[in-house]
């Protein structure tokens, strides 16, 4: 049931940011907001259409066997839940990189992933991490002759 | 025309442009044996990085890599019986049951030449197509980009999904997206939300990145351990005999391999359909004792050929009139643009002599691919060993290096992170993501030449002959992508 819900959802999001995206248009001189509405009333008409006729869909088929092969292909609760945890690990990846920047972060990163998930050892996963980010700080300052974002920290501290 | 083939060979062969063309094909192989990841997630690893590089180094890089995706995807599909990429699904029919019945080299080294000699009919098609679209483009105006811009997209939305709905809702979406920032008449700010950071508009690499690289990696990580639970149990030989056969049905490899360009120049299409599509042309012509779905060599070698054949009529369009046909393209069209390279009339007179290091870039990639893989597919299948969980993690240092690379900003990582989410939801909601990345990149076009075209115009550019034939060919791709939609 998670695929027609998620579709749902997003469907219900779509509507609303569109409408909200339209709205702002009102105060908007003419030719800035013309193409905007060109693009914007069709698919905020398309999308409520398209959220009728999957509700529709939904409400006709719920207990037909279509429905529930399509469901089957569906993500799972617990592969949602997985996911959710992963995103976790991300959004830490990107607060991290806004603190202490891209070298120490994907470090610190790399390390704990290999240590936690990976069940590596800690001296292998700390020199593994090392190896890897010295890779990418050859790459980045050398190879492309640029410096990745450095994080607040170090930008208070030098 | 000969002097611009002569003068890009030249550059392609100087030593360092041709070591970047060996590290693209590289980077290709180990991602078309990886599933889940494919031709999208690298140009969209590698755009980034693209951006520090002349378009001489960019070009070979990312297509060496887009060319070779398709001839190493073939492992996975005949050794563990999953596709490395959608495009070499309709392989497994064969490959699978051959690589069973202890054929799996022979079904391997028939892959992998049917695969070169795609990727060179590819080049070729490429080649011949260059001198045909060169007077039509140079006869377009601003009326018919923008109708072109209108076709290409209503193809893509319509038939890249379950839903053409959903597909042009998805396109819609984008282009609003790309909308975000100061508008090009006015300069007033839209959509910015009182932010600085969205004044400078969305970065393509930041959505790319969200849209296509982390769903794939958020999925790699839940899947499971590793790549696959099966593993080759002995060590693949016997690849002479696969090419032996696919020597001996090389009438079936040129024709698959023209239904995959062929198939490829269509939006929308890319090389699912050429795979499926000259699969069925090989069983078409079978006879009744034929072993089609039971290991017959030629149902390896006819979708190989198509989908590396493919790439070379998907760059078709993308180079004469700026429609990218695929996503792929789309990030290629990006790429492009990025470098100060406009496609259409500027690449095909000015800049005519990248367009021949592409076409050279594909024919040798897929060559040097074929060889790599040739000699090294024991060592390749042995990465069906490697864990996810040191894999993923590894392969997230580029993402996010490559997402703040472009311009040094903690937002374009959040907006990543944003896209991200999106792009998961949508892939599990069965939305198509196609459209919305396609009409990203294209809406800022499309609405400068819907200016231009009103001001220049008026409303009588919708009766322009040659607007109306393009406009009939969108209605008629429309009604045709609604009626073949897979129900």
């Amino acid at each position: 049931m998670l695929k027609t819900y998620l579709s749902i959802a997003l469907h219900v999001a779509v509507i609303l940011c569109v409408a909200l995206a339209l709205y702002a248009t009102i105060d908007w001189p003419s030719e800035t907001a013309l193409f905007p509405r060109f693009i914007g009333i069709p698919i905020l008409g398309l999308s409520i259409v398209s959220l009728v006729l999957e509700v529709r869909r939904h409400w006709s088929a719920v207990s037909s066997d279509a429905e529930l092969a399509d469901e089957e292909k569906s993500v799972t609760y617990e592969q949602g839940q997985s996911a959710l945890i992963e995103l976790a690990w991300l959004a830490g990846f990107a607060v991290g990189i806004w603190a202490l920047g891209f070298y120490v972060t994907s470090f610190v990163f790399l390390s704990l992933r290999l240590l936690i998930q990976a069940k590596w050892s800690t001296v292998s996963s700390l020199v593994w991490a090392a190896f890897v980010v010295g890779l990418l700080f050859g790459m980045f300052e050398l190879v492309l002759v640029t410096t990745p974002y450095q994080g607040f920290i170090w930008r208070m501290l030098l | 025309m000969l002097e611009a083939m002569a003068t890009s060979l030249t550059i392609l062969l100087a030593p360092d442009r041709f070591a970047v063309l060996i590290g693209g094909v590289l980077l290709g192989a180990v991602l078309g044996f990886i599933p889940g990841l494919g031709g999208v997630v690298g140009v969209a690893l590698l755009m980034p990085f693209t951006l520090f590089m002349d378009a001489e180094y960019a070009l070979p890089l990312i297509i060496g890599m887009i060319a070779v995706i398709s001839t190493t995807d073939t492992i996975p599909s005949v050794l563990i019986g999953s596709p490395g990429s959608a495009g070499s699904q309709a392989t497994i029919i064969d490959g699978y049951p051959m690589a069973k019945k202890g054929e799996a080299g022979k079904a391997l080294g028939a892959a992998y030449i049917s695969s070169m000699i795609g990727g060179i009919i590819g080049a070729l098609v490429l080649t011949a197509s260059v001198p045909i679209f060169r007077p039509l483009v140079m006869s377009f105006g601003i009326a018919e980009f923008f109708s072109m811009g209108l076709l290409g997209l209503s193809m893509v939305a319509v038939l890249s999904g379950r839903s053409p709905i959903l597909g042009i809702t998805s396109a819609g979406i984008g282009i609003m997206l790309s909308l975000v920032g100061p508008d090009p008449v006015n300069a007033i700010a839209r959509w910015s939300l009182g932010t600085d950071y969205l004044l400078d508009r969305l970065d393509v690499v930041a959505v790319a990145l969200g849209f296509f690289a982390i769903p794939e990696i958020i999925d790699l990580c839940v899947r499971g351990t590793q790549i696959a639970e099966k593993l080759p149990e002995r060590k693949i030989s016997g690849m002479g005999s696969g090419v032996l056969a696919a020597l001996r049905n090389k009438t079936l490899i040129v024709c698959t391999s023209m239904v995959g360009a062929l198939v490829g120049f269509l939006p929308g299409m890319g090389t699912v359909v050429a795979n499926w599509l000259a699969y069925s042309t090989a069983v078409m012509f079978c006879r009744p004792n034929d072993q089609f779905g039971k290991g017959d060599v030629r149902g390896v070698i006819a979708p190989e050929g198509a989908n590396n054949a493919s790439t070379g009529g998907d760059l078709i369009p993308t180079i004469a009139f700026g429609i990218p046909g695929s996503t792929v393209m789309a990030l290629v069209l990006t790429t492009l643009w990025a470098k100060g390279i406009t496609p259409g009339r500027s690449l095909l007179s000015t800049n005519l002599h990248l367009v021949y290091l592409m076409i050279w870039s594909l024919a040798l990639a897929n060559i040097i691919g074929a060889l790599l893989a040739f000699t090294f597919t024991n060592q390749i299948a042995k990465l069906v060993n490697l864990p996810i969980k040191v894999l993923a993690p590894m392969i997230l240092l580029p993402i996010f290096g490559g997402a703040i690379l472009t311009h040094n900003e903690i937002g374009d990582v959040v907006i990543m992170l944003v896209f991200g989410v999106i792009g998961w939801v949508m892939k599990h909601a069965g939305w198509p993501r196609p459209g919305l990345i396609l009409g990203f990149v294209l809406g800022p076009v499309l609405e400068k030449f819907y200016f231009q075209t009103t001001m220049v115009y008026g409303n009588a550019w919708l009766l322009k002959p040659s607007v109306l034939a393009i406009l009939c060919i969108a209605i008629l791709a429309c009604v045709f992508g609604f009626r073949m939609r897979p129900r």
